[in-house]
C-alpha cells in the first residue's frame, strides 16, 4: 500500500516537472497589431517594404529575406556603448548560422552620414572578419532607416545627451519565413541570445 | 585566548580586505568596460582588442590616462592593428583607477594584486597629454 503511494506521488511530481516548461518555445507569440480577412483569418502584422544598401554596395529590399528566418537591429559603428556588445553577440548567431542559406542577419545603421558602404565594407570584413552572404549592414536615407525601426517597433534616434549622439534599442528582432516578427531579446544579454538561437531554429523548421 | 582571537581577527580583517580591493575591479570592469571589451577580456574581433597582459606592461605608465581621456587613433596589441576610438571614463576616481588596474594587471597582467596605488595614478595623471 505505502510502496504504490509513493509511485503515485513520484509519477505526479514528474509529470509536473516536465508539463511545467515555462515559456513556451514551441509556439512563438506573433507580434504587432493584426487584422481579419474576409474569410476571418488572422493577419499578422509585417514591415513595409524597404531599401537599404549593405557593405557590398548591393540593394537589401524585402524579397531579400523573403522565405528566411531573418534577425535584425540597429547600431553604429562608433557607438562608445552597447553596440560592441550588440555585434559580439550577433557574432554568436554569425557563426551559428553562416552555413544556413536560410538564415539572413541585418544590422542598420542609424548614423548613415558616418557609416557608408566603404565604412560599413571595412565594418564587416576587417573589424569582424567575416565572410559575405549571411550578415548584411544597411545603410540609406537617415529617415528611411529611422521608420524602418518604428515599423519594428524599436527605439532609435538622434540624441545630443547621448553618449555618440544616437540612441538605440540594444534588441534583436527575429522574423519568421512569413516576415512576421516572433520575438525580441536583448542583444547585451548572452542568455536571451541564447534563446534566441534556439528560437531561430524553431522558426527554421516551422511550417 | 585573547591573543589568539585578536590573531584571528587581523587576519580575517586582511583577508576579507584583500578580497574587497579585487571584486571592486572586477565589479568596476562590468560596469565600464565590459560592453566593449567582453567578459573574459576578448574583446570583439578586430574591432575592440583584448585585455592584454604586454599592452598594460608596455604602457604601465599611460594606463590612467587611456581610461581618464579614452584613446583615439591606430594602436598594436599583441601585434594586431585596432582603430576604433575608446571613449574617455573620467567619471572614474583615483580610487576606482587603483582598483581597476590592479584588477587588471592581477587578471591578466603579472598575477600581482598591488602594482598601483593612488600615488602612481596621480602621477600619471598629473603628466596626460
Amino acid at each position: 500500500m505505502e510502496r504504490n503511494y509513493i509511485n503515485i506521488i513520484s509519477a505526479a511530481l514528474l509529470f509536473i516537472l516536465f508539463s511545467c516548461k515555462g515559456q513556451d518555445h514551441y509556439n512563438l507569440k506573433y507580434y504587432g497589431e493584426r487584422t481579419l480577412d474576409t474569410n476571418g483569418d488572422t493577419i499578422y502584422y509585417t514591415v513595409p517594404d524597404f531599401s537599404f544598401t549593405d557593405q557590398d554596395g548591393k540593394e537589401v529590399t524585402k524579397s531579400t529575406v523573403e522565405g528566411k528566418v531573418y534577425v535584425t537591429d540597429f547600431f553604429f559603428t562608433t557607438c562608445p556603448t552597447i553596440c560592441p556588445r550588440m555585434k559580439d553577440q550577433m557574432l554568436r548567431l554569425y557563426n551559428e548560422f553562416k552555413d544556413e542559406k536560410d538564415v539572413k542577419l541585418v544590422s542598420h545603421t542609424i548614423d548613415p552620414r558616418h557609416d557608408s558602404v566603404a565604412v560599413l565594407h571595412d565594418f564587416a570584413y576587417n573589424k569582424l572578419e567575416l565572410t559575405p552572404g549571411t550578415w548584411h549592414f544597411v545603410t540609406g536615407e537617415q529617415q528611411k532607416i529611422y521608420d524602418m525601426a518604428r515599423a519594428y517597433m524599436v527605439v532609435a534616434g538622434e540624441d545630443g545627451t547621448a553618449p555618440g549622439g544616437y540612441v538605440h534599442s540594444g534588441k534583436f528582432i527575429l522574423l519568421d519565413r512569413k516576415g512576421h516578427i516572433r520575438g525580441y531579446y536583448d542583444g547585451t544579454d548572452p542568455l536571451a541570445v541564447a534563446d534566441l538561437m534556439r528560437d531561430m531554429k524553431t522558426l527554421l523548421v516551422e511550417k | 585566548m585573547k591573543c589568539l582571537l585578536s590573531y584571528l581577527s587581523v587576519v580575517l580583517l586582511i583577508l576579507t580586505s584583500c578580497k574587497n580591493q579585487n571584486t571592486e575591479g572586477k565589479k568596476l570592469y562590468n560596469q565600464h568596460c565590459i560592453h566593449c571589451h567582453q567578459e573574459g577580456g576578448k574583446g570583439v574581433g578586430k574591432l575592440i582588442p583584448p585585455i592584454s597582459g604586454a599592452f598594460l606592461k608596455d604602457h604601465e605608465e599611460d594606463l590612467a590616462c587611456f581610461l581618464q581621456h579614452g584613446m583615439k587613433g591606430e594602436i598594436m596589441v599583441d601585434g594586431v592593428s585596432y582603430n576604433h576610438e575608446m571613449p574617455p571614463n573620467d567619471k572614474l576616481t583615483k580610487f576606482d583607477m587603483v582598483n581597476m588596474l590592479n584588477y587588471l594587471e592581477e587578471k591578466y597582467g603579472t598575477g600581482r594584486t598591488d602594482k598601483y596605488n593612488v600615488e602612481r595614478v596621480q602621477k600619471m595623471l598629473n603628466g596626460c597629454p
